[in-house]
């Protein structure tokens, strides 16, 4: 049974369409994350599920109920706000209590929510902090009292919005590591929404991509890196994005598959001989797939960016730019330098040109 | 070094003297002058006065005539405050909605502020005409009755400044963040326990600043008295400011500047007095 389910979920503001007929199932235990650029539908998504919006057309379930009509407030989520929203008028203690209070049930008198409230403060660090007001504390603590207050409850459904885009760097990936434990620790169902790739590579067990309110893909962040269903996803996953450019399938008959294109010829596996010879395709290869070697796609370097572990060059293939993530840990390469590119047959993507979906591979 | 610190001294009088100007003139020398004022007693003319010193201030401070005036006040003041603040925040919730038309009613509610004292009095003035008016009510507004004629006045005062505390309330609202009664939402309250749990002590900082303003407002109302009552019936709506205006003349003129400067102390005091017990239930958001 899935703990969450959209089916046929349209919403619409005036004129625009913020998401567009939105199918997907959330297993219980999840920890989905809608992943996609900034106006793409997914907080609209996630504020549909806590009932913070109305969906225009489509039914929203959570466990076996339909929660259309059911007031956010009944509805079991609890959610981190991007700016976290504390009270900031009251104490930790009681931005945590909060939620006990306003889902009063009989088992709950204020001795066992203070007990709640200290346990979970205790489990996020927090307990030094309790008699503090938000004002006081720094950005970190306020998104571990905003935390606390969502889970202190225990809710069917833990909804995120952006939780680490207001923190620096260093606390952003110490906090992943941190969500990823809870989440596992809790077993509860997770979704999280994000524009940034990486904590939906690193923390997701599944990924929604989507893009101009429409669905792009499902899938385990593996899947989504390796077999993306379109070019939108292709080069939104990944840094720097994946290398498109168009190129003709040639099938040879002894088993020796190409592609042509404008900056030379690449060699294409077997997946890809249930296409027509001499299709117009779109070639995908990322970055981190093509590697200097003695022959290849001739290419000039334009520019290189040297990170220490690893250096982007950016050169000229052809008439294309394109990307190549360099980590042999080799000497720099200067601008003007002319090299030779390969790319494994296993690493290449091709896409329809027209509609930008990933085309049929024959199974190997 | 130091006759650096002499220049940045001098700059800084300097840059001072314009506004100690403006508040000398307008303000600190006419306060001295009624204090001053108040230690003298007036000839018939005025072209000669006699020192009196302070008992002048005791004899008039502790008289019949300033308790009473203030008693009045004080009820003008009661009548007032609470009620408009009350009304002003119910408006202003009504009206903080995003509604197709919404602004409509935002501008009937604040246009109040618009209308002149004078203008609003004389409007109630024939509302609450015994005889004619739609308001009068010898139960409650009777302007001809002395217990009840307050309320009468009470009612002017409170839609007078209707506008004022529907505007400050409502910006007070829209300073609430969206997300945070999301949040109170999804914690399980509706919007009544919201509003008392979180909006309210979110605002208290407005309404402790409208409060203030209000008071005073109330211990300085003179326009709508003038026009609605006169001061009567029988002196029942002689606040401070209407007797303190009613000795103008010459002879009358000390014992004016003494209730002058008591209804400057009592306005000081009570304000003061809110402030302080306001601010300890106050929130400030840092």
């Amino acid at each position: 049974m899935s703990a969450i389910s959209f089916n046929g979920v349209t919403k619409r503001f005036d004129d625009t369409v913020a998401i567009d007929d939105l199918t997907l199932d959330v297993g219980a235990g999840e920890f989905l994350v809608l992943l996609g650029p900034s106006g793409c539908g997914k907080s609209t998504a996630l504020r549909i599920l806590a009932g913070l919006e109305q969906a225009t057309t489509g039914t929203i379930s959570i466990g076996d109920r339909v929660v259309n009509d059911i007031d956010a407030r009944n509805r079991d989520v609890a959610m981190v706000f991007q700016s976290y929203a504390l009270y900031p008028h009251m104490t930790v203690a009681k931005n945590i209590e909060s939620p006990l209070i306003g889902h009063h049930s009989e088992d709950n008198d204020k001795q066992s929510r203070r007990e709640m409230v200290e346990s979970v403060a205790a489990r996020l660090g927090l307990e030094s902090l309790l008699d503090r007001k938000p004002g006081q504390l720094s950005g970190g603590q306020r998104q571990r009292v905003a935390l606390a207050r969502a889970i202190v409850r225990r809710p069917a459904v833990f909804l995120m919005d952006e939780p680490l885009s207001n923190l620096d760097a260093s606390l952003r990936a110490q906090t992943r590591a941190e969500l990823v434990e809870l989440h596992r620790s809790l077993g509860t169902t997770f979704v999280y929404v994000t524009h940034d790739q990486v904590e939906a590579m690193t923390m997701a067990t599944s990924i929604a991509v989507l893009d101009e309110g429409r669905l792009q893909q499902t899938g385990d962040p593996r899947t989504i890196y390796e077999r993306p269903a379109n070019a939108f996803v292709a080069r939104f996953i990944g840094n720097p994005a994946m290398n498109l450019t168009p190129g003709e399938l040639k099938l040879g008959a002894d088993g020796q598959h190409f592609v042509h294109t404008a900056g030379g010829t690449v060699a294409v596996d077997g997946r890809w001989a249930g296409l027509a010879d001499g299709q117009d395709v779109t070639v995908g290869i990322r970055p981190e797939h093509l590697t200097i070697a003695d022959q290849g796609l001739p290419a000039t370097v334009l520019s290189a960016e040297w990170l220490g572990y690893e250096q982007i060059l950016n050169v000229r293939c052809g008439d294309d730019l394109i990307a190549v993530r360099e980590s042999d840990g080799g000497e720099l390469i200067g601008s003007g330098t002319n090299l030779r590119l390969s790319a494994h047959a296993a690493d290449i993507h091709l896409f329809d040109p027209s509609t930008g979906l990933r085309l049929a591979e024959a199974s190997t | 070094m130091r006759s650096r610190r002499v220049r940045n001294a001098l700059a800084g009088y300097g840059l001072l003297a314009p506004a100690l100007f403006v508040f000398a003139a307008f303000s600190f020398y006419p306060l001295w002058r009624v204090i001053w004022l108040g230690l003298h007693e007036q000839n018939r003319t005025g072209t000669n006065q006699r020192w009196v010193g302070v008992n002048q201030y005791t004899d008039v401070l502790t008289g019949e005539e300033f308790r009473g005036g203030l008693w009045i006040t004080a009820q003008f003041v009661l009548l007032t405050v609470p009620i408009g603040v009350v009304i002003g925040i119910l408006l202003a919730v009504a009206a903080n909605r995003r509604l197709r038309g919404i602004k409509v009613f935002q501008v009937i509610f604040s246009s109040t502020i618009a209308s002149s004292t004078a203008v609003t009095a004389v409007i109630f003035f024939v509302l609450l005409e015994p005889s004619i008016g739609y308001l009068s009510d010898p139960w409650i507004f009777d302007l001809l009755d002395p217990d009840r004629a307050i309320f009468a006045v009470a009612l002017t005062g409170v839609w007078q400044n209707l506008g004022l505390t529907f505007i400050i309330t409502l910006a007070g609202l829209q300073a609430v963040p969206d997300d945070i009664l999301e949040a109170a939402r999804l914690d399980g309250f509706g919007p009544i326990r919201s509003f008392a749990r979180v909006t309210l002590p979110m605002i208290t900082p407005t309404l402790l600043f409208l409060s203030v303003a209000l008071t005073v407002f109330g211990l300085q109302a003179f326009a709508q008295i003038d026009v609605l009552t006169g001061g009567g019936p029988a002196g029942a709506t002689e606040t401070l400011v209407f007797k303190i205006f009613n000795s103008q003349e010459p002879r009358q003129l000390g014992e004016g500047s003494v209730m002058s400067v008591g209804l400057f102390l009592v306005t000081g005091t009570v304000a003061t007095l809110q402030f302080w017990l306001l601010e300890r239930r106050v929130h400030y958001a840092n």
